[in-house]
């Protein structure tokens, strides 16, 4: 058995309240060695899907045709496998080589349905598979979501429900199989609106029924392919690049004002990080009502989020709009080929696009600020509320070693990835990061494209070698926990600081250092702390107050000062550090906080740093190492 | 009643004017003689110094805040001569006290140099208009002349945030034990 395809979305409202599990693929069932491989590792190619399908969202009545045009130069095509809602039959099944048997298998709220070609389609051929099919939809719960849902105001199909998914005989399928263009033709009732995944090419009436055609090129995709129907309205957004509207139920226009406006910046900052506009003839962006069976995807030409995140308010709606928004660019049109044992440039770039939106209007200091504190959100489910040590690398030898628990998955495939690449870029300076996404996507826009991929125009970009970076926190996790000193001497130019590190031995870090002067000026320098552990030095021009670390990297680099006690790393432990930590007394790293931010309702004041007895929770306790060293100096400057 | 007894104390001992004209002036024993001259208010919020008592060993320092509109601590470094002046106490004023469970912490790191902190525990500010932040107490080892100074740079009125509050002007004063 395989894996329905998976969505590109956000991570779920309230996690560990409701059984709403990670919007990714279901938890999946034991995978047979060598399932979901990749473009690049399948012999099969998959070049066309079409649709035709009949649908009445007011009954869930359905009747359609899928036809897979498919092929390989070097193995005979002899089946392939298809999943979609368990209310559906198959009717009939034919091939261009002759007859084609089916086998029925339903689990996880799928039903599968394996086909076997007659006669095989020999190498060097190509075949075309027909299915047809009909039914009442059930749109069951399917670990914690479902395909479809048939509602009066606002109907669903995903693909794997009344658009049935396609695995091809390798047990390859799913996202990101194959460059297959896809076609679909809808057929509905007159009065009932649509819009789906994929480029409207026409729309007429046929025999009493709305006949509506869209295509999507052929380009290997994570994106979700689907369609909305029922009685819909549509709001322009005023902004953007190309024609764009906020589509959602009639009777339920509450948020929608909001998303055109959001929309109207979240489109063109987008567009610039890409460095292009969408390549869509229009964009709609779809509101979903709460609580309607998954919280949201893009595909091609098409957002959809639920208004389920107006819950945490106006600013976390927005940005979680920006990130899935942003799966326009990172998971549908620009799709690592990994994608099925990674998710850094899907969910982690999308996370991370979100978090960078949320702070497009602060510069200088006020971002470096607004960034620390939006992202400990990031270190507090890293550490606090899964094991770093068990959460796998971020791209893992299979599917099956990605965690499949909702709060693993999700921290993992959201927070770790994010957090990795604010690490990142962090290391390499927002600038060559900026240009490494626009590079990115010009190369890899419907291409062919993987992890290592990204990997090479960050190194063009940089003019660094990322090979240990890559090794240390993408293929592997690191969490050092570094002790940071200083020293000056007088230079010829100013003054020279030698910084010693400790905790880092045998690991290459990057770190993009906050130096503070005497004069309260705050400069920027990057270093890279070598393997061996060795003290590095570089120039500022006056005297020196403190030295740290941009709070950027603290997901992954738990860096604190050598001295004890000392929190803002001048090295002394004054009033500054207690004050600083005894304003958070009583604080936590709970969950759903009255008062708290964001999808999770974390306390973001909450700094990991003063929590010295390191439970999460703050008490006077753990001010007693501030207490015990106060008044520790540094030696006086020569 | 206290007032008045201070103010009687103030004249029959004949005190400097510029120590005595503080609101609440100090009480002078017999034996040597200590002066702290308070530097000038120059307008706008300001922590200042502000002579609390004396007496022929010992006096004691006021942390006052001015026309702070919100603060939520004080974390300072006084310099001075530690020939003249050393450290022996620190306490919170009642301005943070009135606010709720408060933090304190002060040591002298080295021979004329104090570091020292008082403020909210939690979250909690204070209005602070001519309010007493503090109360430090110093011993008076040797006679001669001393400038108390706010070390600029590390020492601040903190905001909602434990952020240094901007444009906080650093008053100290000077003080002659003869």
């Amino acid at each position: 058995m395989l894996l329905p395809a998976g969505a590109l979305a956000v991570p779920a409202p309230r996690w560990l309240d409701s059984m709403t599990p990670t919007p990714v693929v279901p938890p999946p069932v034991p995978l047979p060695a060598g399932a979901l491989r990749t473009l690049a590792t399948s012999p099969v190619n998959v070049t066309s899907i079409a649709y035709d399908l009949t649908l009445d969202p007011t009954t869930g009545a359905a009747s359609g045709t899928v036809t897979v045009e498919l092929g390989s130069p070097t193995v005979a095509i002899t089946g392939l496998l298809l999943y979609m809602d368990p209310g559906l039959a198959v009717t009939a099944a034919s091939s261009s080589t002759g007859g084609a048997t089916t086998s029925v298998d339903d689990a996880w709220g799928y039903r599968y349905v394996s086909v076997s070609l007659a006669q095989p389609a020999p190498s060097g051929s190509a075949a075309s598979v027909t299915i047809d099919f009909s039914g009442t939809l059930a749109c069951p719960d399917q670990q914690g979501r479902q395909s479809c849902s048939m509602q009066q105001e606002l109907s669903y199909a995903l693909q794997g429900s009344a658009l049935p998914g396609v695995y091809d005989q390798f047990q390859v399928g799913g996202f990101n199989a194959w460059p297959a263009e896809r076609a679909l033709t809808l057929r509905t009732p007159v009065g009932v609106s649509a819009v789906a995944s994929g480029e409207l090419t026409s729309e007429s009436t046929e025999a009493g029924m709305l006949v509506r055609k869209w295509t999507t090129p052929g380009y290997a995709s994570a994106g979700g392919y689907l369609v909305v129907l029922g009685q819909l309205e549509t709001s322009p957004i005023a902004g953007g690049s190309l024609p764009s509207s906020v589509v959602y139920a009639k009777s339920m226009p509450n948020f929608t004002a909001k998303m055109g406006s959001w929309m109207g910046s979240i489109l063109p900052f987008v567009d610039a990080q890409a460095g292009a506009p969408l390549p869509y003839p229009q964009l709609s962006v779809v509101k979903l009502p709460a609580g309607q069976g998954f919280p949201g995807t893009a595909g091609h030409g098409i957002t959809l989020l639920s208004e389920s995140y107006g819950g945490y308010g106006d600013a976390y709606f927005e940005e979680t709009l920006a990130h899935e928004h942003a799966h326009q660019w990172w998971g549908v049109l620009v799709s690592p080929s990994d994608v099925g044992v990674t998710r850094l440039l899907t969910e982690g770039l999308a996370t991370q696009t979100q978090v960078h939106y949320a702070a497009r209007l602060l510069d200088g200091d006020a971002r470096e600020r607004f960034l620390s504190r939006r992202l400990r959100e990031h270190q507090m489910l890293l550490r606090y509320h899964t094991n770093p040590a068990e959460l796998p690398a971020l791209v893992v030898a299979s599917p099956q070693l990605a965690p499949a628990d909702s709060v693993g998955h999700t921290v993992w495939a959201y927070i770790k990835s994010s957090a990795t690449l604010e690490h990142l870029r962090a290391a390499i300076g927002d600038a060559a990061y900026a240009e490494l996404l626009v590079k990115y996507a010009a190369k890899c826009q419907m291409a062919a494209c993987a992890t290592a991929d990204f990997t090479a125009v960050a190194e063009q970009v940089s003019g660094e070698s990322l090979t240990a970076f890559m090794s240390q926190w993408v293929y592997a996790t690191n969490y050092p926990e570094l002790r940071l000193s200083f020293s000056e001497q007088p230079a010829a130019e100013g003054v020279e600081v030698t910084l010693q590190v400790s905790g880092a031995e045998g690991l290459e870090v990057p770190l993009a250092l906050l130096v503070t002067l005497e004069t309260g000026e705050v400069l920027r320098r990057r270093v890279t702390l070598p393997k061996t552990g060795e003290a590095v030095s570089f120039q500022v021009p006056s005297a020196v107050r403190s030295v740290r670390p941009s709070a950027r990297h603290d997901a992954v680099i738990w860096s604190r000062s050598a001295q004890d006690g000392d929190v803002d790393f001048d090295g002394e432990v004054d009033g500054f550090d207690l004050l600083y930590c005894a304003r958070t007394v009583g604080m936590n790293t709970g969950l759903y906080q009255e008062g708290g931010e964001g999808l999770w309702q974390m306390n973001l004041d909450f700094d990991p740093r003063c929590d010295g007895v390191f439970d999460g929770q703050m008490t006077t306790a753990d001010l007693g190492g501030i207490f015990a060293a106060f008044g520790s100096l540094r030696e006086p400057k020569p | 009643m206290r007032r008045c007894f201070a103010t009687l104390l103030c004249g029959a001992l004949a005190l400097a004017t510029l120590g005595c004209s503080q609101d609440d002036p100090p009480k002078q024993a017999a034996g040597p003689r200590q002066d702290f001259v308070a530097d000038s208010p120059v307008g706008g919020p300001a922590l200042s110094l502000r002579l609390s008592s004396k007496s022929a060993t010992s006096l004691t320092l006021q942390i006052v805040g001015s026309g702070i509109a919100e603060t939520s601590g004080v974390a300072y470094r006084l310099s001075y001569d530690a020939a003249v002046l050393s450290y022996s106490a620190q306490r919170v004023g009642a301005g943070f006290s009135a606010v709720g469970d408060t933090v304190a912490a002060a040591k002298e790191s080295r021979p004329g140099l104090l570091v020292g902190a008082v403020g909210v525990q939690g979250l909690g500010t204070l209005k602070a208009q001519d309010v007493v932040l503090a109360e430090v107490d110093f011993a008076l080892p040797g006679k001669g002349q001393t400038r108390v100074d706010f070390v600029p740079g590390r020492s601040a009125a903190l905001d909602a945030q434990s952020a240094p509050l901007p444009g906080v002007s650093l008053l100290g004063g000077s003080l002659t034990v003869r």
